[in-house]
């Protein structure tokens, strides 16, 4: 086996002998701890930091929740071919590597750019780059926005980019498709008081998969000396499943008090349960988002506007936006920032009503020192504040207020 | 404050000074003809600009890290703190949607320059040779 690699190793380098490698890195020791706020159902003053990883702080501190390093390669195939593949290992995933980015590049003229593989879905202005914290002020972009279960896609991505006077314009339509399987977070949510309503009888058990398919979408950056604004589309069609389990209440005795509970987790022929498609887990979803920066003499206004459409069962929607600014002195950058997001309910599903069914915002305080010419050190505060206000249990909002205290070092290599 | 201290002091402000007033120079190779505007430079080292105006594609070459010509280049031409640069491309890098400007020493960055046409590259203004072309000086 040892020789088989060794031997493969030797082709591959025989095979790029003459084409140029470069490494490249990014990473994060990010240590954090909920410093206030009130208890959730768990029993645990928790701080929600990555839906998709699964990471929340809680009263202890934690220095695995979002530490994370990267290793980037590329190579250089052909003239105007190379590849990219990002190697990303993450505290809150067990360190286990995952292929985060992988995908050929091909230059097509002088303005466009062909790729085609594995690359973070371009949604949010931040998105492409969450994860470089380096590249951008505070420890983490506004962790009520950045929460979906799906970041990444398998597919193309075409960019074309012009000059137009003083302006330069960047355009890019791209298609593929995503599945996540056993996404943790799914369980965390529920376990929480969470949003899945179930038929009767069912019971969403552990993890759950999603999968995002014919994801189509545009973005168009506009740029200048100060003024940086993009917008962005994309529809895909949102499928979610999970195993689930039964109770079966049996009457033996025909008294009408149940005597035996059976729990009934696989079909007859052995193969688990799995729940089926209906309105609430199997939809289209449409993105919108308008988002930038504009930078002053010693200040930069950052933004962010988004509406998510869900085509489900209760019609809903998703407003979320936030507002930052930071002040730019030489090493110093101190900040503060304001996101804040919605849920509303549009259509009576099944009697369950229409209204504004979760809302909560987070405020930002924070400094990004720059210790040296390739990382940085930031000191951030963020207070949670829940301001859902339906009652009970209709209530979808299940967060808890809280106070985050993080401290991170960024760097790239 | 004695004398000696001031003249301390006097000597001091001179070296934190003296590499603010040197001036840098754009260098290209000597058979490059294509025009060079003060906004070409700005948009090649920011990463929006590919190719020069005869069409051939632009390489970039910028200094390494604690040279002072390069924090002067990116703050008088570029209009950016050294780590607010960083932070830009290390976003552009990250993202697959270009490849920073790679870092040289001045006599690597003056000997690259006059032996490849498509490199563009900068400077103190004093140690350029005749091998290269000067674009711009700032």
């Amino acid at each position: 086996m040892k020789t088989s690699v060794t031997a493969l190793s030797l082709l591959l380098a025989c095979d790029m002998a003459n084409a140029e490698i470069t490494f490249s890195g990014y990473g994060s020791i990010v240590a954090g701890k909920v410093v206030s706020g009130e208890v959730d159902p768990s029993g645990e003053k928790e701080f929600q930091v990555d839906f998709y990883d699964y990471a929340f702080y809680t009263e202890d501190i934690d220095f695995e929740q979002e530490s994370v390093i990267a290793v980037q390669m590329r190579a250089d195939i052909a003239d105007k071919l190379s590849a990219t593949v990002q190697v990303v290992a993450k505290g809150a995933d067990g360190w286990s590597p995952d292929v985060d980015w992988a995908y050929l590049t091909y230059q097509v003229g002088q303005d466009g750019t062909l790729m085609a593989g594995r690359r973070m879905l371009p949604m949010y202005y931040f998105s492409e780059y969450m994860e470089v914290g380096y590249a951008y002020p505070w420890i983490r972009p506004p962790a009520n926005l950045y929460w979906w279960e799906i970041t990444q896609f398998n597919g193309l991505t075409y960019s074309h980019n012009f000059f137009a006077g003083d302006w330069t314009i960047g355009t890019s339509v791209f298609g593929g498709r995503e599945t996540q399987r056993d996404i943790k977070s799914h369980d965390f949510w529920r376990n929480r008081g969470g949003y899945y309503f179930p038929p009767a009888g069912t019971y969403i058990a552990g993890t759950a998969d999603v999968t995002w398919s014919k994801i189509l979408g545009t973005n168009v950056t506009a740029s200048n000396d100060w003024i940086d604004l993009r917008a962005s589309y994309f529809r895909t069609h949102y499928n979610t499943s999970a195993e689930v389990m039964f109770f079966d209440e049996l009457d033996l005795d025909g008294d009408g008090v149940t005597d035996q509970i059976v729990e009934r987790r696989s079909n007859p022929d052995g193969t688990p349960i799995i729940s089926g498609d209906w309105p609430l887990t199997d939809f289209d979803l449409d993105f919108f988002g308008l988002g930038g920066s504009l930078t002053f003499q010693y200040v930069t206004l950052l933004f962010d506007y988004n509406y998510v459409i869900y085509d489900d069962g209760y019609g809903s929607r998703f407003p979320t936006y936030y507002v930052s600014a930071v002040y730019n002195h030489d090493v110093w950058q101190p900040y503060v920032g304001l996101s804040k997001a919605k849920l509303k309910l549009t259509e009576n599903w099944q009697g369950f009503g229409v209204g504004d069914a979760e809302e909560h915002q987070i405020m930002t305080l924070g400094v990004r020192y720059n210790v040296a010419a390739n990382a940085a050190l930031k000191v951030e505060y963020n207070k949670f504040t829940d301001q859902g206000n339906r009652p009970g249990w209709y209530d979808f909002s299940y967060h808890n207020d809280a106070g985050l205290f993080s401290v991170a070092l960024d760097f790239v290599f | 404050m004695s004398m000696r201290s001031r003249n301390l002091l006097a000597a001091l402000l001179l070296a934190v000074s003296a590499p603010l007033c040197a001036e840098i120079a754009v260098i290209v190779h000597p058979s490059n003809t294509s025009a060079v505007t003060d906004a070409d430079i700005k948009n090649f080292y920011l990463g929006r600009q590919k190719a020069f105006a005869n069409g051939e594609t632009a390489v970039l070459l910028s200094l390494s890290e604690g040279d002072n010509s390069r924090s002067e280049f990116n703050n008088k031409v570029l209009g950016k703190t050294d780590a607010q640069l960083k932070a830009f491309w290390s976003k552009v890098l990250f993202t697959g949607k270009g490849t920073p400007p790679k870092d040289v020493s001045p006599s690597d960055m003056l000997h690259l320059v006059a032996t490849n046409p498509n490199m563009i590259g900068f400077v103190d203004a004093s140690a350029v040779t005749p091998d290269v072309k000067v674009v711009a000086k700032y």
